[in-house]
């Protein structure tokens, strides 16, 4: 068997454990009193099992590496689905629309950066006069 | 359609519909990211490209949007696999987010904040109707939580899908620009940043200038997208009673 052969062999392998995730996300969501996403409590799975040490990085290493690298692709069918609002978005409200977007999402970069930033430095301040006081 | 029905039910021309959309949707996107190697600019983005050639082609092809949603189903259903995967990441990069989750998840916190307050408030400003402002509230979370989050407050589903992919998009495309046009150096706070704006397009993206970044942005999608549904689901109990 060629070695690429083999390669594929392992990915499609490895995908059927991480959609068995998938589906046990889905599962677990369907129970649950609120909207939480059966993806989303796949992820938190995974993350338990990798770091439990239930499931290895030979289990599913190559098959998520693979699936986040080509990510962007299994968002095509929904980005297609907008030409089906157009009637819904034209003249000025496609404008305004285009609009709140790309005002929110420069908002959101720039406080969620600088949040990140302050809380980092106040946290390393408290840390450097934690030490101080020690020292005294 | 997912794959699963398509078994089950088999039908000729379903599973014809089937093959055709999946294989033509590979290989532009393929071709899509050999322009995107070739010429280097972050502005053809692959999955932007890919959709407007989908578009141009079905347009000139009259082939109804919902005809080749449904045959497309194979990618929607692999979204959930592929978000799953991205544990994976933020597993290799644990050490560094046991080292900074308080600022990790602050940042989480204050922007999905900004994002749903933002959205609606300029919506309104601007004098769009409540229906439309609040399928905006959820733009900037992956796509399966802000479809749940729009239906719980009552939003246009539709235009919240717009929404989200318009703003996966430009946070992929503008989010190393913006970085650098205000200064941002940190590795750990930009990844954050992209995650919380751009869910997992910009993840994606992310992902192939720093893998660092790219766990960040991984955490972060998932801990904006706890949050983003929390505060719905607390706001909506709130405004019910």
């Amino acid at each position: 068997m060629s070695l690429k052969m083999k390669k594929g062999l392992i990915i499609a392998g490895q995908l059927g454990v991480l959609i068995a995730v998938y589906e046990f996300g889905c599962a677990i969501s369907s129970m649950l009193p609120i909207d939480l996403p059966g993806n989303i409590i796949g992820m938190g799975l995974l993350l338990t099992c990798l770091v439990t040490g239930i499931l290895k990085r030979k289990h599913v290493g190559m098959a998520c590496d693979y699936l986040i690298d080509n990510m962007s692709i299994f968002f095509v069918p929904a980005g297609v689905g907008i030409m089906g609002c157009v009637s819904l978005l034209q003249g000025a409200a496609a404008l305004k629309f285009a609009f709140v977007c790309v005002v929110t999402t420069v908002l959101v970069f720039l406080s969620t950066s600088a949040t990140v930033v302050l809380v980092q430095r106040l946290m390393e301040k408290r840390a450097a006069s934690a030490t101080k006081e020690l020292a005294r | 359609m997912d794959p699963v029905s398509v078994i089950s039910n088999l039908d000729f021309m379903v599973a014809l519909r089937f093959i055709v959309a999946t294989v033509v949707s590979i290989a532009v996107f393929e071709l899509a990211v050999i322009l995107y190697h070739k010429v280097k600019s972050p502005l053809l983005n692959p999955m932007l490209v890919t959709v407007i050639g989908l578009i141009l082609a079905l347009t000139l092809l009259h082939v109804p949007v919902e005809t080749y949603q449904q045959a497309a189903g194979l990618f929607t259903f692999m979204l959930g696999p592929a978000t799953v995967a991205l544990a994976y990441s933020v597993y290799r990069q644990r050490k560094i987010l046991k080292e900074h989750f308080v600022p990790v998840v602050a940042g989480c916190l204050v922007g999905s904040i900004v994002s749903m307050v933002s959205a609606y408030t300029l919506c309104r400003l601007l004098g769009l109707g409540h229906d439309m402002a609040i399928s905006f509230i959820p733009k900037s979370v992956t796509t399966p939580i802000a479809i749940a989050a729009s239906q719980e407050l009552g939003g246009i589903t539709a235009i919240t899908v717009a929404a989200v992919i318009i703003t996966g998009i430009l946070g992929a495309i503008f989010s190393p620009y913006m970085a650098k046009l205000f200064h941002i150096e940190n590795r750990i706070a930009k990844g954050v940043a992209v995650g919380t704006a751009a869910h997992a397009i910009g993840t994606s993206r992310a992902l192939e200038i720093d893998e660092l970044e790219g766990a960040m942005s991984g955490v972060a999608l998932a801990v904006a997208g706890l949050m983003t549904t929390f505060i719905v689901i607390v706001a909506h109990l709130v405004f019910q009673s």
